[in-house]
């Protein structure tokens, strides 16, 4: 199976800053991969890349196995590509806006993009720039989705959104993904946002990948440690945050914890404890380690 | 047909709650054999979660024997959780007798909950049968 | 993407299309008006003569004032619809994020912009076409008629006050000036920037066209020397340079004799004859020594459509280096 995305030492610097820097990374076709990282972190920048919007300073990125080069048009009938600005020509109606999809895509589906509006009740006659912040972001996806991409980019696709709102674009996007099989890489700063509908994650922090793997993976390769304080972390288990107080140290470790005695509590982290352990102690040049499991197979499509 | 919900708080793996509303639907009857499951894609329409996580909650069922999946048509029930009742009641009487005695040694509702959760977790862990 | 780019700059090029249909009307008001004031009273001829005007009733002269400021405004003509319609063309698109949802649709940028550009230029050159329909009957009927001094029609267009708004050209400035403004806005990605730099860049190609190119380059003028006659001390000359046609003047200045070069050049010759002699009889003999003439040089009125064609040439070229300029700049841009 070819990855649906992959990039390999990729990085990009604007003038003195690196936006992101050796990133490799693979994105399984017919996955739904979250990228997650605090805001600055690069996945917007890492989003643009991918798109073609935005060239590699070091490194590369590939569209289904053909790199992305500056200017080629190749990627750009695969990909649906859904910026954080969310940019809609502000004159125009919702019908342009489809309109706009369908002179400028050969294999745009004009009739599953009215029929989303609809089942979200805004109307084609409305103008864009009337309608709510959830309302654009529905449209703006429509958009998207209509060219029927292979792979869809989304850039935050759910910020600032009311929970209506969230909801119902995420319910849109993830029936058009049972139906399509759509391979889907989206960014967000929210874990709880990303869990429920992701299978793969990538967290992301001070421009490099922290670490990637399935969400069960990670949720079974971490584990808390609670017990008395120790001032430096036990040997031979990989720590990946320490926090101690008064009389109490709490570890948040990979790998099989060894059994440190009866005083210590092994607990199950959720899975927003484990990204932001790896979020407050952020590593550069990172310490990438792919965990790759199974991958679930998506089976008949009922 | 059954209206799935998600609850994220539980820490139950989504797949999961799908598996076990099926059941406990069976068992208040519900569902009943013939009856058809909502599709993947009406599934993940109404709650927003992964398609991925429906189709493993349906290969799950399929693996109990509860359901079968007809290329073309959908997924239907194919047998009701008759011998259940009959062990659930037997389960349940030996959950009141070690409730007591827990009440007994000394336990609070606090520690009785956590070593129910911390059984849960590591049965799960196992799979079911 | 035709239709993109037309539903897109739609409300501007109906703007424009409407300013320009307006200030159409009002050329044809004054036309109109300047008619009624002539068939009413004959002697408002009078200000075309320059003779005493006394009587005269002072709507003429408002009449005046307006197809004075009228000729003069027309030339901003171009140069404006180059900033409205050019500046935004690409740095509008960038400034608003547009051109992320663009560019990720299934088009090249190539052919984003070329079709982009070609749409908007060819209308903006088509509007300025149809309003040069009317400027040229206007410029006849009531520069030349009734305000320019001793001229048979339309053959004083060759001066620069009616040249550059008359004929074929000012639809190739309009080009230029859109090309540019497409241009400038794809290098700096401001409008605003965009703005400003069309207009300098515009107003100094402007003066090098009219004062360089169009004078001396693009067709070689006329020179009519002054005549002098010396006998002893004293010195006779004929104070008007005339051509005995219509004619562009271009000015007093030197030229070296023909058949005849130097090292310097004739105004710095004739400059250095002035700065050693102070008389003015020998200051002829230092010039007539070293080969140079003083006189005019003229563009004569007949040369007026072979310039026109010209310039305008020239311009689109430009226009077309310029949208090479703004690929490049397109092609380039990375966020």
């Amino acid at each position: 199976m070819t990855a649906a995305l992959e990039t390999e030492g990729l990085g990009r610097r604007y003038r003195r800053t690196w936006g992101l820097r050796d990133c490799s990374l693979s994105v399984p076709e017919g996955s739904i991969t979250g990228l997650v990282g605090p805001n600055g972190a690069g996945k917007s920048t890492l989003l643009r890349l991918a798109a073609g919007i935005s060239r590699p300073t070091t490194g590369s990125v590939s569209i289904f196995g053909q790199e992305v080069r500056p200017n080629s048009t190749a990627h750009l009938s695969r990909i649906g590509y859904f910026d954080q600005l969310r940019p809609l020509y502000g004159g125009f109606r919702v019908d342009d806006m489809l309109t706009l999809g369908r002179r400028l895509n050969p294999n745009w589906d004009d009739a599953s993009a009215r029929q989303w509006l609809d089942d979200l009740g805004i109307s084609t006659k409305d103008k864009v720039g009337r309608l709510s912040l959830g309302q654009q972001a529905e449209v703006a996806l429509t958009v998207c989705m209509g060219k029927r991409p292979d792979l869809l980019l989304l850039d935050e696709p759910v910020a600032s959104l009311d929970p209506l709102a969230r909801r119902q674009l995420l319910q849109t996007l993830m029936g058009t993904v049972a139906e399509r099989g759509t391979t889907v890489f989206l960014s967000s700063h929210i874990v709880s946002e990303l869990e429920p509908v992701c299978d793969y994650l990538i967290i992301l922090s001070a421009s490099h990948v922290q670490i990637t793997g399935s969400i069960d993976s990670l949720l079974a390769t971490h584990r808390v440690l609670v017990g008395p304080r120790v001032d430096g972390p036990p040997t031979g288990i990989d720590v990946i945050s320490a926090e101690s107080t008064g009389r109490q140290t709490t570890l948040l470790v990979r790998g099989d914890p060894p059994d440190l005695g009866p005083d210590w509590q092994h607990l199950q982290p959720g899975l927003d404890e484990i990204v932001l352990a790896y979020l407050s102690q952020p590593v550069t040049p990172s310490n990438t380690s792919l965990i790759v499991d199974h991958r679930p197979e998506r089976g008949e499509h009922s | 047909m059954i209206q799935f919900r998600l609850d994220r708080k539980s820490g139950m793996p989504a797949y999961r709650q799908l598996v076990d509303q099926v059941r406990q639907a069976l068992r208040l009857g519900l569902l009943r054999p013939g009856d058809q499951l909502p599709t993947v894609r009406d599934v993940v329409k109404q709650i927003a979660i992964n398609p991925n996580t429906v189709h493993r909650a349906y290969r799950d069922l399929e693996q109990q024997g509860l359901t079968e999946g007809r290329p073309g048509s959908g997924t239907f029930i194919t047998r009701a959780l008759s011998e259940v009742p009959a062990r659930q009641q037997a389960l349940q009487r030996q959950l009141e007798k070690w409730m007591r005695s827990a009440r007994d040694a000394g336990l609070g509702e606090e520690a009785i909950s956590a070593l129910v959760t911390e059984a849960m977790r590591s049965s799960e862990k196992e799979g079911p049968r | 993407m035709i239709w993109l780019a037309w539903r897109r700059h739609r409300l501007a090029l109906i703007v424009v299309g409407g300013a320009l249909a307006a200030l159409a009307l009002w050329l044809f008001i004054v036309a109109h008006s300047f008619e009624e004031a002539m068939h009413s009273h004959p002697h408002n001829g009078c200000i075309k003569n320059l003779i005493d005007c006394n009587g005269v009733s002072h709507g003429v002269f408002a009449l005046q004032n307006q197809a004075g400021f009228l000729s003069l405004f027309l030339f901003l003509v171009p140069c404006l619809l180059g900033v409205v319609l050019g500046a935004p063309l690409v740095a509008g698109e960038i400034q608003q994020r547009t051109n992320r949802l663009a560019w990720t649709q299934n088009i090249s940028r190539t052919r984003w912009l070329a079709i982009k550009w070609l749409v908007v230029g060819v209308i903006a050159m088509a509007l300025v076409a149809l309003l040069q329909i009317l400027v040229q009957w206007w410029s006849g009927h009531v520069l030349i008629n009734f305000l320019e001094t001793g001229s048979l029609l339309g053959s004083n267009r060759i001066t620069p006050r009616l040249f550059g708004v008359t004929g074929v050209v000012p639809i190739a400035y309009t080009f230029f000036a859109f090309a540019l403004g497409a241009a400038l806005g794809a290098i700096f990605r401001r409008t605003v920037w965009a703005v400003v730099g069309t207009i300098v860049v515009y107003g100094a190609a402007t003066a090098l066209m009219v004062f360089n190119i169009r004078a001396y380059q693009l067709s070689s003028p006329i020179f009519v020397q002054q005549k002098f006659t010396l006998s002893g001390p004293s010195v006779t000359y004929v104070p008007q340079i005339v051509l005995r046609q219509p004619a562009w003047n271009l000015g007093y200045s030197f030229r070296l004799a023909p058949g005849f070069s130097s090292a310097s050049s004739a105004n710095e010759i004739a400059q250095r004859c002035q700065d050693q002699n102070y008389n003015f009889a020998p200051y002829l003999h230092c010039l007539a020594a070293h080969h140079v003439e003083a006189g005019s040089f003229f563009q004569p009125a007949n040369r007026y459509w072979q310039l026109q064609w010209s310039e305008a040439a020239i311009y689109v070229a430009a226009a077309l280096v310029l949208f090479g300029l703004a690929l490049w700049a397109v092609r380039r841009w990375r966020a």
